[in-house]
């Protein structure tokens, strides 16, 4: 049995770039009815966990062809022109709107938003709210959906197959988390928003929902996913657990530091640096602020002249340290509260008064589900957009704080695309759609369910703990043919071992071990998909550093990466030209 | 494992599908020293016991999932470092004064019901323009609503609440406090229509002011201020009401 | 299926599961007391107006120990109750300048503890002979 519902448009995914879609297909055609799908309750999403803050030009000191610049040139010429000017153009608009529905962005004293420095921004444009700012996106754009009757929410459905019928996606087979049972969600459009997929690697600031379930789906369905070997690396974790330090601690002046107190940034050709006490510092594009690839590499290369230190208490990894004591107590409070939280509480220390140890962390995924800049799929009723996605605005190195204004933008923009196509396509037949749910609830069952693999069988979270080590090892910070090839070839072995996967619970109500099987078997698609595009890279660019090939080579590369899925084989990979516009490959110069 | 230290959790079971009555379960963990009381959930998830059901997202406080009762304290289970419980054992139950679905999973549902009653949005007579800019907002006028702005919707406060246990049918502290930001926000003119859902017995006025909630907030939401402040904006009202003649409202 | 599992109600003594949730009790019951207290002032009131006879036996009564207890009592438990309602004023009525929240003891002692300190100055100035 498998119950159907009737929408026109299925959103799934409660995260920011799904709550804006859901409310564009609301405001846009009120006559339409929407479903909003989420395997957690919408405002447990990670978009919560941003904290820095979304780009857009608002101050009259920058201009739209700078921020075009910046993110151009951050993505290592690997970004789509004319995305990135859709990107850049609408970003002030939809936080202005944002501003509208209630978020509340830090001001200036005369009452208009203030902006920030960040990352590889040559000017003050990030808008920021303290650092909780995802979290206020978050909850406002949520709260903003209850607004709409036309919305109804699925929370706590886990949507496990794509529903395709002639030729067509027509919605979503979803897992009730509540009672196990599958549901048929249709619609004339499903909108795919279900964020990134950096849990497959060991060490990251995601949490364990981000499994890249969306981009599992769409490759199953033989839709490719772009750009996947670019996994970015946020130069500041903290050691032990992962958890983030936003970007801004840099952007109000943080400096970083090695054993022996040296600002060693200046070393790797990204400027010389100012005193903490002179007015100019930080400065935008320079040493703290330069791009995020080329900070975690920096890193890299740190270590292996011995210049970083050791954490005992977390089994010795390596640190150096990120020092905001010099901004005071007041300023700290008053703009990085939550860093100060997390310190205490998870690092027992206190950023006034100590410096802050930190090391490279995965953090966010550039590639994902290829669309167009309408956030068209090539498989037709298929939109994606936010992380999941990879329109592409990010490239080879994501700017920060430009992923919470794309997950605006594109969140409308696919919404806009679908609501207009809902009405155009012919509906697929729903009784065909049920027996496709009916069948994929059959396959769990036996696959997963009846416990047939009681003996010899693996447990899920072995299977995903070597993954995601696997991950770390052999597609890290820099990669060579060597390394990438034993990842393959562990993740190959990792899908045998997954098809006998044994779980504890074989019942229906909130079977989160289930889930967890389901997700593991989609981040072993997603992972591999990385790995083999790595491995058809044979250049460096941004955040995919081969040892074996250090150059940029643009003759050859200055394309997407196609990785098509092909049943029980590697991926097909293929490549697409770059759009460009404006702004020809150049040298990807900071500190100068 | 690299365990350094071992610990005993007793963890509340109750399966819907069984139809046995719930108990609590023990389980011996290894733990180290950075390790919180999810963490050793996870652990024994992972490793002994994958039927247990629990809820949890970003481990860094922020998603509001966590919450549970840890030796008889609703806490963000992300948030309670094992060692302070030391020796143990320690006692995990799901958040008191809601249904239990499964193990340490609540019902959400009530409280999603009533975030959505107190108009939880901006609401404004004029057209939502954005080409003018934004609305100004000084400092001030945020530091007016801003610390109830911080709700991460943990619900720790509704196991606080002994209203919620004597008065089911109450709204509750955060979706009252989560109301009156609203009310609070200068850019919302919202307030007339956020009266009905938030006064009245089941709303401010079900708040006898144990304050319990603002103490037991992990993110200094403080619920309760918020209430009486509301209960005075109400009052207030309702004597301005008064006063004027009848027929002059508004 | 079965449906959730509904812990069993609060009882009666709901109260002594939390030490927050006695105190509550406790402030809660301090006003019966002073509730009492006040018909008993009225009584006082009401007799004082009988004349001095009455007033005399009055007054032996007021100094039996038991009444002496009592007394103590309501002045235990009037004190609890301001204070407790005092230290809730930080959080009902926030003082703020701009962006600058006093800090709650300080608007306890504003709005609590100094104006009755300055009352309770009077009340004694004008009492003594
Ligand atoms: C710690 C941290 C800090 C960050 N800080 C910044 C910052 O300061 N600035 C910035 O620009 N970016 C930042 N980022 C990146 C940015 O937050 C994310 O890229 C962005 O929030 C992604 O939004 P999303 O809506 O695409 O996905 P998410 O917010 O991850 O939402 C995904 C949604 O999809 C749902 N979902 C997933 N799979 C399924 C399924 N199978 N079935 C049903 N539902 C499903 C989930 O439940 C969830 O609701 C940060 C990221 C992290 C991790
Ligand atoms: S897991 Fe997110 S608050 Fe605890």
């Amino acid at each position: 049995m498998a119950e159907t519902f009737e929408h026109d448009v299925v959103v799934v995914g409660g995260g920011g770039a799904g709550l804006r879609a859901a409310i564009a297909v609301a405001e846009r055609n009120p006559e339409l009815s929407v479903a909003l799908l989420s395997k957690v309750y919408p405002m447990r999403s990670h978009t919560v966990t941003a904290e820095g803050g979304a780009a857009g030009v608002i101050k009259s000191n920058d201009d739209l062809e700078t921020h075009c610049y910046d993110t151009v040139s951050g993505a290592d010429w690997l970004a789509d022109q004319d995305a990135v000017e859709i990107l850049v153009n609408d970003a002030p608009r939809q936080l202005i709107q944002l501003e509208h529905w209630g978020c509340p962005w830090s001001r200036e004293r005369d009452g208009s938003v203030a902006v920030r420095s960040f990352g590889g921004m040559k000017n003050q444009r990030t808008w920021y709210a303290a650092d909780k700012s995802g979290f206020h996106m978050l909850h406002t754009l949520f709260q903003t959906t209850l607004k709409y009757p036309t919305i109804t929410r699925y929370d706590e459905h886990y949507a496990a197959k794509l529903l395709i019928e002639d030729g067509r996606c027509g919605g979503v087979a979803a897992l009730d988390l509540r009672t196990g049972s599958m549901r048929a969600i249709t619609a004339n459009s499903v909108i795919l928003a279900t964020g990134g997929a950096g849990y497959v690697f060991a060490f990251t600031t995601n949490g364990a929902i981000k499994t890249g379930d969306g981009m599992a789906l769409a490759y199953r369905a033989g839709v490719p996913l772009k750009d996947m070997e670019f996994v970015q690396y946020h130069p500041t974790g903290l050691p032990g657990t992962g958890i983030l330090i936003t970007e801004a601690a840099r952007g109000e002046g943080g400096i970083m530091l090695n054993r022996h107190g040296r600002r060693y940034l200046q070393d790797y050709d990204l400027g010389q640096p100012l005193e903490v006490t002179d007015p100019r510092h930080p400065q935008n594009r320079m040493m703290e602020l330069g791009p995020r690839d080329r900070l975690s590499q920096a890193f890299h290369y740190e270590r292996e002249k011995g210049n970083t230190f050791k954490m005992e208490e977390f089994e010795d990894v390596d640190a150096v340290h990120l020092d905001i004591r010099h901004l005071g107590e007041k300023r700290i409070d008053e703009r990085l509260p939550f860093v100060r939280e997390l310190c205490r509480d998870y690092q027992g220390i206190d950023p006034v008064h100590e410096p802050i140890p930190v090391r490279p962390v995965v953090h966010y995924t550039m590639g994902g589900i290829d669309t167009d800049i309408d956030g068209r799929t090539a498989l037709p009723g298929l939109y994606a957009a936010g992380e999941c996605a990879c329109v592409s605005v990010n490239g080879a190195n994501r700017l920060g704080s430009n992923s919470l204004v794309e997950i605006l933008v594109f969140g409308e923009r696919a919404a806009n695309t679908a609501t207009e196509e809902a009405g155009e396509l012919k509906r697929p037949n729903p009784d065909a759609l049920r027996t496709q749910a009916k069948d994929e609830a059959k396959r769990i069952q036996q696959t997963l369910l009846n416990g047939a693999n009681a003996n010899g069988g693996v447990r899920p979270a072995h299977v995903r703990n070597k993954l995601r080590k696997v991950m770390e090892a052999g597609c890290g910070i820099f990669r060579d043919a060597g390394t990438i090839q034993t990842a393959c070839d562990a993740l190959a072995e990792l899908s045998e071992q997954a098809a006998r996967m044994t779980l504890d619970d074989h019942g229906g109500a909130y079977n989160t071990q289930l889930i967890n099987a389901l997700e593991i078997t989609g981040m072993l698609e997603v992972a591999s998909a990385m790995a083999h595009s790595a491995h058809a890279r044979t250049e460096s660019r941004g955040s995919h550093q081969r040892t074996d090939y250090p150059e940029r080579d643009d003759a050859q590369f200055l394309k997407h990466t196609l990785a098509y899925r092909q049943e029980a084989a590697a991926p097909r990979i293929d490549w697409k030209d770059v759009t460009i516009t404006r702004w020809p490959p150049g040298e990807r110069t900071y500190g100068r | 494992m690299a365990g350094e230290k071992r610990i005993t959790l007793e963890i509340f079971r109750y399966n819907p599908e069984d139809g046995g009555e719930p108990f609590f379960q023990s389980y011996e963990v290894e733990y180290l020293n950075h390790w919180v009381v999810l963490d050793a959930i996870n652990w024994i998830k992972d490793e002994i016991d994958g039927t247990i059901a629990h809820r949890w997202t970003c481990r860094m406080g922020v998603c509001g999932s966590c919450g549970m009762m840890v030796n008889g304290e609703p806490k963000l289970s992300c948030h309670s470092l094992l060692r302070d419980y030391a020796p143990g054992p320690v006692r995990v139950e799901p958040l008191q004064h809601f249904p239990v679905e499964k193990d340490l999973m609540i019902d959400k549902s009530g409280f999603m019901e009533r975030l959505a009653e107190v108009k939880p949005y901006i609401i404004r007579d004029d057209v939502n323009d954005t080409g003018n800019g934004e609305y100004l907002q000084t400092p001030a006028q945020i530091a007016a609503y801003h610390e109830h702005s911080m709700c991460i919707n943990c619900m720790l406060c509704y196991a606080g609440c002994p209203v919620m246990s004597l008065e089911p049918a109450f709204l509750g502290p955060a979706a009252l406090a989560l109301g009156q930001r609203y009310n609070l926000d200068s850019r919302d003119k919202g307030q007339a229509e956020r009266v009905d859902a938030m006064s009245g017995d089941e709303g401010l006025w079900g708040c006898t002011f144990v304050g319990e909630c603002s103490v037991v907030c992990p993110k200094h939401v403080d619920p309760a201020g918020a209430i009486q402040k509301g209960k005075i904006a109400a009052a207030k009202q309702w004597y301005a009401n008064f006063i004027k003649p009848k027929g002059a409202k508004k | 299926m079965n449906p959730p599992y509904t812990p069993p109600p609060a009882g009666p003594a709901w109260f002594l599961q939390r030490k927050n949730w006695l105190l509550f009790m406790i402030r809660e019951l301090t006003s019966a007391v002073i509730a009492l207290y006040l018909v008993f002032f009225l009584v006082f009131l009401a007799r004082f107006g009988g004349g001095a006879w009455v007033f005399e036996e009055f007054l032996a009564l007021l100094t039996h120990p038991l009444s002496m207890a009592g007394h103590a009592l309501a002045f235990a438990a009037a004190v609890w109750h301001s204070v407790s309602w005092f230290n809730t004023s930080a959080q009902v009525m926030p003082i703020r300048i701009g962006t600058w929240r006093m800090p709650g003891v300080a608007t306890i002692i504003i709005t609590g503890y100094a104006p009755w300190l300055i009352i309770s100055a009077l009340v004694f100035w004008a009492a003594l002979p």
